[in-house]
């Protein structure tokens, strides 16, 4: 398993590489993108632009401003933002507790809501419940989380005056009450929207799992139902439900940033935004990177643990 | 200018993000509340003239306020680079720094802050300062100094050096700055210049701030260590959010301000905003629409004040001097043609004063409401306006581009115009909304556009929105008539024949239909908890400098 680890690790730096040349190219050569003219100010001179760009290091070829910066980024030095010669990497340190937060969450409840309604769902087949169920599971994929996320700030305010601290970013450790008042509603919204998937896959899957033989044979040998759910038919569920966790995590991870900017969190997604509208070139590339990065990571997490699942699995 | 942007985004979300970002902040961050912290406003509403907070008892010192924060600042640094000068630089100047004066919009008087005496020369191109005494923040490498004339000569040098937008005075009026002892300043104006007061300032607390001698060309110290004479010091901040302020102990005013602190809570979005004030999260909220101010009174009563505001930005349609928009009558024609009660209604909910040359909120200079130019100004008759087209052999067959930037309501404005303009018979393109800077950048600054339609900055200098038709302009307009009218009121140092002066600019403008056609100012609302007290309300950016709020609880 390692070495199959391993392989797919070494595609890593390929798809790094291939994801950064696109990005570093599509933000120079899309019309209208010059970060010197946004900054240079309304009676910038062509003199003045011109200084920009040599400031920045526009005025070089672009392989040669891509080396320079890769360079760099592999140093360990992200550089500063255009705007206000902010460091990059300690805004992304500064903010990264908040999103990782809001994706770790979110994900966990996706997870867990998906799951346990799934299981529920396919258990009490053609009852009330399972209808409910899958009537929520619909309405949560058809929903969009902005909405449900706007909802989540207008309806506790018109019926309770409540709102959720604002604020920067407070760890769970330093004060648990707010931190969950700050990242509970949002996970759950956003759960709710990647559970829906998981929901319905886990019911079918289920369905299928609880007419297999072996099922059959556990109920025959006397086990009570709560040992056959789940000790025998849930385990072997697992390999489709991590595969889609897989893509739901992509899919809070996009959502997240949704959440940061209709919440006010100030975290990576907000920041990435900002900055892509700013023409902050550097900014842009190194988020770019990082998400490709972490959506790779996590793919091979899911790939790895098919194995931990079923142990028929063999990585070659 | 104290809210720049403020109504720019008007009401909609990104209208407090940058301006609550830049003057908003600042407005909680003056501790002031200002309700109007939407607009900027300089008479409307219950303004209370005089600028005294009202009678609410004995104030309680101690406390911190509470204040949204629309925007983050990128930096400190009160000279830029670029657009972000005008954000952070609207925030620092009503918090870290100090200035020599200031002139409330509403009344026209100057009010010393730093500066206590003021001698102008019989020809009014030079001005003799005499400042009080203040000390600096006791941050290195300053260390608490006493603040000297020759830190207000190198402030306003470097802010002439470096001026990101169009702010003439700098650029073109102010020719040297002299410090002949620690403290007198003497400014030199390479003309007669009227507007003295209004303009060293750019109509804001923006380029006037005082920044020690010592880091004024040290970008870096700040961009990261704000170091003034102001009332409040920086405790800490989030990256430019969430930024926390604390009473500078030694102020020149002593005893003020009377809060420990004021907290900024970073909340872009204006439903959470709002959402956050009902929950006592922050103790005021700006920028709210008639509705929103009507739903906050009918939930909580006595339990908050209200107020409202009449902005001084103002919206407008701004033609390229080019054929067809060159001919006069082609111009009157599309005045003609220009709903301004509509637009109020769709992008204000009606609230709001019709705007002519000079914005309402002016209301020392500008042409009275019944005055019959303006009324003819504002004349809306869709019928005249083809015929007016017609007989001037406008090309209603050839097809012009409106541009219009992403930033508040501005494509809602562009919208309206257009479908306006439709109706008349032009054959009128909206490309879509370009991102603010880019269309700062790229199209209004160098007059790239045909037609382009946005809300002005809320300025505090009268003389800056007659400017904007005086070579060079983005318009490419120039007019012989209007040059002489300008300058007239300009140079016309008694202020009662100013004002007539200007009115009569104003005037000259008109009959011209000058290629910036204004459309309206709006109104904005606010509200906070009756415990935050001791308020200046209703005067715009004027009670961003009050440093007399407190906390009854």
């Amino acid at each position: 398993m390692w070495r199959y680890a391993l392989r797919r690790l070494s595609f890593l730096p390929l798809i790094i590489v291939v994801v950064s040349i696109i990005t570093f190219v599509l933000l120079r050569v899309l019309p209208g993108q010059d970060p010197a003219i946004l900054m240079a100010g309304q009676n910038a001179t062509p003199e003045n632009v011109e200084a920009i760009h040599a400031e920045l290091g526009l005025d070089r070829p672009i392989a040669v401003q891509y080396f320079n910066w890769m360079g760099d980024v592999l140093r360990g030095d992200l550089g500063t933002t255009y705007q206000g010669k902010q460091d990059i990497l300690s805004e992304v340190k500064r903010r990264f507790p908040a999103s990782a937060e809001l994706v770790v969450l979110s994900l966990a409840m996706s997870a867990v809501i998906g799951v346990s309604f799934g299981v529920l769902s396919a258990v009490k087949r053609n009852t009330p419940i399972d209808y409910a169920v899958r009537l929520f599971a619909v309405a949560g994929q058809s929903i969009p989380d902005f909405f449900l996320l706007v909802m989540l700030i207008v309806i506790p305010s018109v019926l309770w005056n409540y709102a959720a601290p604002g604020g920067g970013y407070v760890a769970f450790w330093d004060d648990p009450m707010r931190n969950i008042r700050m990242y509970g509603p949002p996970s759950i919204v956003l759960g709710i929207g990647g559970a829906a998937g998981i929901m319905r896959l886990q019911r079918t899957t289920m369905l299928e799992v609880m007419r297999s033989d072996y099922v059959r044979t556990a109920r025959a040998k006397g086990l009570s139902s709560p040992t056959v759910i789940l000790a025998h038919a849930f385990r072997n569920t697992l390999a489709p439900l991590v595969t889609i966790l897989g893509t739901s995590f992509t899919l809070v991870f996009a959502g997240s940033a949704v959440a940061e900017v209709i919440l006010s969190i100030d975290g990576l997604g907000v920041f990435f935004l900002q900055k892509a509208l700013q023409r902050d070139f550097p900014v842009v590339q190194f988020l770019v990177l990082y998400t490709a990065t972490v959506v790779v990571i996590a793919n091979l997490i899911v790939d790895l643990s098919y194995a931990w699942i079923d142990p028929r699995v063999q990585y070659r | 200018m104290a809210r720049v942007w403020n109504d720019i985004a008007r009401q909609r979300i990104t209208r407090r993000r940058l301006l609550q970002g830049a003057g908003g902040a600042a407005l909680g961050a003056a501790s002031i509340y200002a309700v109007g912290c939407g607009g900027g406003g300089g008479n409307g509403g219950d303004a209370t003239p005089g600028g005294s907070p009202a009678a609410e008892g004995t104030p309680k010192l101690g406390g911190i306020l509470h204040s949204r924060q629309a925007a983050g600042y990128p930096s400190f640094n009160p000279f830029g680079p670029g657009i972000s000068a005008l954000v952070q630089g609207l925030f620092v100047g009503f918090t870290f720094y100090d200035h020599l004066w200031y002139v409330p919009t509403d009344t026209g008087e100057t009010i010393p802050f730093l500066g206590q005496e003021f001698e102008v020369s019989e020809d009014g191109t030079q001005i003799t300062v005499t400042m009080g005494d203040a000390v600096f923040h006791d941050i290195p490498p300053v260390n608490g100094r006493a603040v000297l004339a020759s830190d207000v000569k190198a402030s306003y040098e470097r802010f002439k050096e470096q001026v990101p937008f169009g702010f003439s005075w700098l650029q073109q009026i102010l020719d040297r700055i002299e410090a002949p002892d620690d403290h007198t300043v003497v400014f030199h104006q390479n003309r007669t210049w009227a507007w003295f007061f209004t303009s060293s300032n750019a109509g804001s607390p923006w380029s006037s701030s005082i920044v020690p001698e010592e880091i004024v060309g040290d970008d870096e110290t700040l961009s990261t260590t704000p170091i003034g004479s102001g009332r409040w010091t920086l405790a800490g901040h989030d990256g430019g959010t969430n930024v926390r302020l604390r009473k500078f102990a030694n102020w020149r005013e002593q005893g003020r301000p009377y809060l420990d602190g004021v907290d900024f809570v970073y909340l872009p979005e204006d439903t959470l905003a709002i959402a956050n004030f009902k929950a006592k999260e922050i103790d005021s909220i700006g920028g709210l629409n008639r509705i929103e101010r009507q739903d906050l009174e009918d939930e909580f009563g006595d339990q908050i004040e209200t107020s409202s505001d009449l902005n001084r930005d103002y919206r407008c349609l701004m033609l390229k001097h080019e054929p067809p928009f060159d001919d006069p009558e082609v111009r009157r024609g599309i005045n003609l043609a220009l709903n301004r009660d509509e637009l109020r209604q769709v992008l204000n909910l009606g609230d709001g004063e019709f705007c002519g040359p000079l914005p309402p909120a002016h209301v020392k200079y500008a042409l009275p409401e019944d005055d019959p130019d303006l009324q003819e100004y504002f004349r809306f008759d869709l019928q005249e306006a083809k015929e007016v087209l017609e007989a001037a052999g406008f090309p209603f067959d050839q097809e012009f581009t409106l541009k219009y930037s992403n930033f508040g309501d501005a494509p809602d404005l562009a919208d309206v115009i257009g479908a306006q303009l439709r109706a008349v018979g032009m054959n009128v393109n909206l490309p879509g909304a370009e991102d603010l800077t880019a269309w700062l950048s790229n199209t209004l600054g160098p007059g790239n556009f045909q037609m382009t339609s946005f809300t002005h900055l809320p300025y505090e200098d009268p003389s800056l929105p007659l400017n904007f038709y005086i070579e060079p302009n983005q318009m490419g307009y120039a007019d012989a008539e209007v040059q002489a009218a300008f300058d007239a009121a300009a140079e016309t140092l008694e202020e009662e024949a100013r004002i007539e002066a200007t009115r009569e600019a104003q005037r000259v403008l008109i009959r011209k239909t000058a290629p910036m056609i204004n459309l309206f100012s709006a109104i904005s609302h606010g509200a906070r908890w009756d415990y935050l007290k001791g308020t200046i309300e209703g005067r715009g950016s004027f009670g961003l400098f009050n440093s007399g709020a407190w906390l009854d609880k």
